[in-house]
């Protein structure tokens, strides 16, 4: 990866997740599901992660964890920490396995909503905040980690298409 | 622009700047408050927007539950209405014996500001909404929130020109000493994740029922007095324990926040000599 190749995702970073932030922060008491919200930016960079790989997944991540952090009364850099992390782990799983399956990225993302969770509260819990952890995992991350995975269903195919658009296949010129 | 995928040339970096952001997020409280003033504007519109489109969706949807609700309401307004008048000649009598005593009473000359919630935490923990209304409009840390039926909502933790940060009462940072209208029981209603609040550190003596009002106590100047909070669904005591805890249905209703109520002329007194907010 070069300099050159960086920048279409970062550009699309840039303008994408401060509107899924905003979206986020604005909508989300809108489409909540018995109090269950869904985390559109996570969806986002796990997506962006498994169809980019690590670098641009974790450049999403910390783009949209600052993003969240700015909506959120929670001490500053819990969710990028958090996102971050997310987004490195679900590298590790190497995006190409991941894609040839249809119910992987799905999997991922409901996976990546729970760690979110844990590493948020253990950053919570670090700062003195006071954290139930059962609880939380129970009512708020399992029910939403869900609630993400089945947004992918639709969300997932959408990234596709905006990943075919920021960088386009070359085509050959007989 | 090809680009191979894969790549984790800058993970360590991002992982690095994580926690720098973590770690100088103190620092970074600045620029969170332009963020805040910055992003209201678009949030006031996102929010408008979904609450128009919602309200006719689910005016649509739930028509029949509506015409329900309203028989209901129209027999509860009745009876309202005749605790009313009771109450008004019994207000009347408080009145005077208030001109008597030449009591001051802080709730009755509290002066309200309307604003919208423009947004709430995104990360589903649920204990902030922000609102549009900031210091520019009189605002200041501390002061009180009630929803638009005057109950107890939270209070004001982060100031922004345009828009403030509320600490609501589910949430468990938050602590506010209650009690119970009834017994006068005294207390700390504490918010719980994805759950009820308690009113906890109620000794074993004072007396709780359910389905009693649990009021603000306004100890310390911090929150007007005698605001309503919510009602007691459950008492939880052990023989052991010195203590009573309470679980509170909040008389607020926090999923349906739109609008609230900031308690302008009501300035928090925080005894310095104790304490220091800022």
């Amino acid at each position: 990866m070069n300099a050159r190749t960086f920048h279409p995702g970062l550009f699309t970073a840039l303008w994408l997740l401060p509107v899924l932030a905003l979206l986020q922060a604005a909508l989300v008491s809108h489409i909540a599901v018995r109090g269950i919200l869904p985390s559109i930016v996570l969806i986002a960079v796990v997506n962006w992660g498994i169809l980019r790989g690590a670098d641009q997944g974790m450049l999403w991540a910390f783009i949209g964890g600052i993003m969240l952090d700015f909506y959120s009364g929670y001490p500053f850099g819990t969710s990028t920490v958090a996102l971050v992390i997310v987004a490195s782990l679900v590298s590790l799983g190497e995006g190409t396995f991941i894609r040839t399956h249809a119910l992987l990225p799905l999997l991922t993302v409901l996976g990546a909503t729970l760690l979110y969770y844990l590493i948020a509260l253990f950053v919570l819990q670090s700062a003195q905040e006071p954290v139930d952890w059962v609880r939380i995992m129970r009512y708020i991350a399992l029910p939403a980690a869900v609630y993400n995975a089945l947004l992918n269903i639709v969300a997932y195919p959408l990234m596709r298409r905006l990943d075919a658009r920021v960088y386009p296949v070359p085509r050959a010129n007989w | 622009m090809v680009e191979t995928r894969g790549g984790r040339r800058f993970a360590v970096l991002f992982l690095v700047g994580a926690f720098l952001v973590l770690i100088l997020g103190r620092w970074i409280s600045p620029v969170d408050h332009v963020a805040m003033s910055v992003t209201a504007p678009f949030a006031a519109v996102i929010n408008g927007a979904a609450n128009g489109v919602g309200d006719t969706l689910s005016g649509f949807l739930n028509a029949g539950q509506i015409q329900g609700e309203n028989a209901a309401l129209k027999k509860q307004n009745a009876r309202l209405i005749e605790r009313l008048v009771k109450l008004q000649s019994q207000a009347h009598d408080d009145a005077q014996l208030r001109r008597m005593l030449n009591f001051e009473d802080g709730n009755s000359h509290m002066d309200y500001l309307p604003a919208r919630v423009i947004y709430s935490d995104p990360t589903g923990l649920g204990s902030y909404i922000v609102i549009n209304k900031g210091s520019r409009d009189g605002l200041r840390e501390g002061m009180t929130v009630l929803d638009q039926d005057g109950y107890f909502v939270g209070s004001i933790t982060d100031l922004a020109v345009t828009s403030a940060r509320i600490l609501l009462m589910l949430s468990p940072s938050s602590s506010v000493a209650a009690m119970d209208h009834n017994t006068q029981a005294q207390g700390l209603i504490e918010g719980r994740y994805a759950g009820s609040p308690e009113l906890k550190y109620v000794l074993t003596g004072s007396k709780l029922h359910v389905n009693d009002l649990i009021v603000t106590q306004g100890q310390a100047n911090l929150y007007p007095r005698n605001l309503v909070m919510g009602q007691v669904v459950s008492v939880s005591r052990s023989p052991q324990s010195v203590f009573q805890t309470a679980q509170i249905h909040p008389a607020a209703d926090f999923a349906h926040l739109e609008i609230v109520q900031v308690v302008r002329n009501w300035i928090p007194h925080y005894p310095a000599r104790l304490i220091n907010p800022h």
